[in-house]
């Protein structure tokens, strides 16, 4: 009970942090919203009309304590340049971006564990130089780069998949890849290392001892023990892994979160900006309280009865 | 079942582990090691830490794998036939089913994140055809057989005790109803009361299964409890062997008796603690000639220069050492 509490406190703090962070940079950046809402051949007098509508004349305390009391409503306000409802746009993109995170996700796990655990039972074997190789190269590429390579191969020449926009299943393929790739090269190190490390335990001698086959030694004895820090860790990249998507979504065209910051920026639409920052941040802090979680009940050891 | 000529016979055994850098010396942990072991009697095997007794319980069984490197030469001869001539295989339907293990360090030698039913199931499961139903009551008999609750099969180690963990691995031992049990330090890390119920739990199952036992310690007093031999190890080597009492009544090799001697007694307080000078020698850098003679108090210019031989001291279980120093026709009572 105490470690659920103290794990909502330091969500709310973070909340807290990335909100002021987030409205203090947004003011830094030059750009006046005003001045792109009015255009170029608009008067003194409209412009100042609306920043007035906006609420962009008044004292920077007066935004912030404004911005700090809606969002604690959990009110994110109106865009600047639709009216429309924050919290509304944002809703409206991000299943594209979560789902974008999620097949990454996925990808990178599926890859990883096999590919680790292989690694790792076959050590200084071809096989574990040809992962390792597999992993220097997958965290040196960017994933957006992988993406434009993806897309030239796959779209352009071989026809098999969209080209851009969104729509189904096969919209999500090439880009869930792209970002798949560079987290399943980390994931792999982490699986490798922890399973050598599991695999030199004495647990493993009584298995052997045992007569047990070597795939249950590795199988049912090793890897559940080794996917615990993998846990962690993968709790982190998923983080990691919804801001790469917000990056791929502009190779692939695909109408999420990303895009919509991106115009928003350009708009210097000041709520929607905050909005989709905080509103990313909050999804991050709970994967990792849920990872958090998630481990406390997997692993028999932190379990209290 | 029932075949109680069945021996366990280890014949020259030698076990090198490669240097740990690469200007290094190899380690010599075991030097030419034979031991047998008949079904119904424990043998025990004793010296002090470092004398290569746990390396040679690891490669009856060939536990450690071979990319760590390790060069395992000799003969261990179960029912007759060398098991280091059996494919890995084979090897694997012999460990934990003809030949069972028990470490020193229970905690550290169960799984933290199995069920104590699971890690005692897959035993049967590894071994013998049986449908669940019978897994569980067949774990739940091995529980009962080493005193312990069935609750304990729905447990993590964990949340067991030194003494309860050690019996699970005694209970894990005994699945299949080895031949052989090869006990590494069975007892040290428990505390004195517990070590007690261990041993007579051990020495119990040993008559009830007619197993033949490897008893490993460092601890003399353990072992006059338990075995009816024992065979010294110093330096990767058998020193002298024979019969539990002939070897406490009148040890012949020096290092035998200084071991003795360095038992401390019950009853005596404020006498001195008995220490052997010196340590026991490095098994990267084992002295020429005797390997003890840097220690002994008897050591001549012979023992820097020869290795003895093991030579036969008559008894009624024979009685060898392999020393110098021992007095022409010394036979032990």
């Amino acid at each position: 009970m105490f470690f659920l509490l103290r794990r909502i406190g330091r969500l709310i703090l973070t909340v807290l942090m990335v909100a002021s962070l987030v409205f203090i940079i947004v003011r830094v950046i030059p750009g006046d919203p005003a001045l792109v809402i009015a255009g170029v051949d608009a008067k003194p007098a409209d412009i100042v009309a609306i920043r007035a509508k906006l609420g962009t004349d008044r004292p920077l305390s007066v935004q912030y304590g404004d911005w700090l009391w809606h969002l604690v409503r959990l009110d994110f306000g109106t865009s600047f340049s639709s009216g429309e409802s924050v919290s509304h746009l944002i809703l409206d993109r991000f299943p594209l971006t979560m789902s974008l995170a999620l097949f990454g996700f996925l990808i990178a796990v599926v890859v990883a564990v096999p590919l680790g655990v292989v690694s790792a039972v076959r050590r200084w074997s071809a096989v574990d130089y040809t992962v390792m190789a597999y992993t220097q190269i997958g965290l040196a590429i960017p994933a957006f780069w992988l993406g434009i390579i993806l897309l030239l191969f796959f779209s352009v020449w071989l026809h098999l998949f969209p080209l851009f926009g969104s729509g189904g299943f096969s919209h999500l393929v090439l880009p869930s890849i792209a970002l798949g790739v560079g987290r399943s090269a980390l994931l792999i190190r982490i699986v490798r290392g922890a399973m050598i490390e599991e695999l030199q335990r004495d647990y493993i001698t009584t298995a052997r001892a045992k007569g047990l086959a070597e795939s249950r030694i590795v199988l049912r004895h090793a890897l559940p023990n080794a996917l615990f820090p993998v846990l962690t860790v993968a709790g982190i990249q998923f983080g990691y892994l919804l801001g790469g998507a917000i990056i791929i979504e502009q190779v692939f065209s695909l109408p999420g979160i990303g895009r919509l910051l991106l115009q928003a920026i350009s708009a210097r639409d000041f709520p929607l900006i905050q909005g989709g920052v905080i509103f990313v941040a909050i999804v991050f802090s709970l994967v990792n309280f849920a990872v958090d979680v998630l481990y406390s009940v997997a692993n028999p050891k932190v379990r209290v009865r | 079942m029932t075949r109680p000529e069945v021996k366990l016979e280890i014949r020259n055994l030698s076990v090198r582990f490669p240097p740990l850098t690469s200007g290094g010396r190899a380690s010599c942990a075991v030097r030419g090691m034979s031991i047998s072991i008949s079904r119904g009697e424990v043998h025990a095997l004793v010296g002090e830490s470092g004398s290569g007794k746990s390396v040679t319980a690891r490669s009856i069984l060939r536990l450690d794998s071979a990319d760590t490197g390790v060069e395992i030469r000799g003969e261990v001869l179960y029912d007759g036939s060398d098991i280091y001539h059996l494919r890995e295989d084979e090897l694997r339907s012999l460990r934990g089913d003809r030949i069972a293990m028990v470490f020193q360090e229970p905690t550290r030698y169960l799984n933290p994140s199995l069920r104590i039913g699971e890690q005692i199931g897959e035993v049967i499961e590894a071994h013998m055809e049986r449908k669940p139903a019978q897994v569980r009551a067949r774990v739940m008999t091995l529980l009962d057989e080493v005193g312990l609750p069935s609750r304990v099969a729905r447990q993590y180690p964990h949340q067991l005790s030194g003494g309860m963990s050690q019996r699970v691995m005694i209970a894990m031992a005994l699945t299949c109803e080895p031949d052989f049990l090869i006990a590494d330090e069975p007892t040290t890390s428990l505390d004195v009361t517990i070590q007690k119920q261990i041993l007579a739990l051990l020495a119990r199952l040993r008559v009830q299964y007619g197993m033949g036992v490897l008893f490993i310690s460092h601890d003399l007093a353990v072992v006059e409890s338990i075995a009816q031999r024992i065979s010294v190890m110093y330096a990767g080597r058998i020193v002298e062997s024979g019969g539990t009492g002939e070897i406490l009544a009148s040890p012949l090799h020096p290092y035998t008796q200084a071991l003795i001697g360095a038992v401390p007694e019950a009853g005596r307080r404020g006498s001195r603690l008995v220490v052997i000078p010196g340590r026991p020698p490095d098994s990267r850098n084992i002295p020429p000639g005797c390997a003890f003679h840097p220690r002994c108090p008897l050591a001549g210019e012979v023992c820097s220069r020869v290795d003895p031989e093991m030579r036969s001291y008559g008894g009624q279980v024979p009685h060898t050492a392999a020393c110098h120093m021992i007095r022409a026709g010394a036979t032990s009572s």
